[in-house]
């Protein structure tokens, strides 16, 4: 099974190097890296239900894949309107919370 | 009272939040650095009511707590890689994280009152089928150790603290006081 310590930077490693989950189960699935246990990936729902069915020897050679891969680009703004979506999203819940009284 | 379940009230809002702030097209830290700004704000609101309600109930409504710990950055990091790790357990993770603010308000408040000589009863309650560790801090307490507040993902037990406003039925004149 894969150590903790691999489990934890393959956790890293894809925060990096992908923007979504999804992309994670296709490179795993396309790299022929876990072919005995397609299902299990591909039902997975978490990078920590995927690295639990890796070897440390799969683990080993998905991180060095991982590594291979460029990052992807991303922005580093965000745009004016989800900025103002998530300030009102936050006045609300303070505005919520604020309201709380004893049941 | 049980704090943790006015939490329920923000966690759809919560989880919305989240998702807003978690726009995949952006940079995963500066995702995380304005989820630790929603974490630390949301965070210090929930601690600041929860231990105020608590002050009212033990009649310790001049003091303040020294502030909820820094967990905050943890929940960051780890909501803002969800979008790459996966979603599953978020939800319950941030309801924890929230529970356990909520917790830390009123351990202080119980803290702070006992400094007063005031003597709020704690009690934490095990709810249906339980772990071992949640039914061996389960119990009524007047001097709590710190895990009778302490919470793990997915725990539902009850910790409720009651002091001299609970037990003499004066609860309802907290929405005077503040109206």
């Amino acid at each position: 099974m894969a150590t903790d310590n691999q489990s934890k930077y393959i956790a890293d490693l894809v925060v990096l190097k992908t923007k979504e989950f999804k992309e994670v189960r296709e490179i795993l699935q396309s790299s022929g890296i876990v072919s005995e246990s397609a299902e299990l990936v591909e039902k997975a729902q978490s990078i920590a239900e995927i690295t639990n069915v890796l070897t440390d020897m799969q683990a080993s050679k998905f991180i060095d894949l991982l590594i291979s891969l460029p990052e992807p680009s991303r922005g580093n703004t965000y745009s004016e309107n989800r900025v103002n979506r998530a300030v009102s999203a936050l006045d609300d819940i303070k505005e919520t919370i604020g309201s709380w009284d004893f049941q | 009272m049980n704090y943790a379940n006015l939490n329920k009230t923000i966690m759809p809002k919560m989880m919305a939040a989240i998702a807003v702030i978690n726009n995949p097209e952006i940079a995963p830290d500066v995702r995380q650095l304005n989820l630790e700004i929603l974490f630390r704000e949301v965070g210090s609101a929930v601690y600041e009511k929860v231990y105020d309600m608590n002050a009212f109930d033990f009649d310790i409504q001049y003091t303040q707590g020294p502030g909820m710990d820094d967990r905050y950055y943890g929940m960051a990091k780890v909501a803002s890689g969800s979008i790459s790790t996966g979603k599953l357990g978020l939800e319950a993770t941030v309801k924890a994280y929230l529970d356990n603010v909520a917790g830390q308000a009123q351990m202080h408040a119980v803290r702070t009152a006992r400094e007063t000589k005031n003597y709020p009863r704690v009690i934490r309650v095990a709810v249906g089928d339980t772990c071992k560790w949640c039914r061996d801090v389960a119990g009524t307490y007047t001097n709590p150790p710190a895990d009778v507040f302490r919470r793990h993902d997915n725990c539902d037990c009850e910790i409720r603290t009651e002091g001299y406003k609970s037990r003499n039925g004066l609860l309802s004149n907290y929405k005077k006081q503040n109206a």
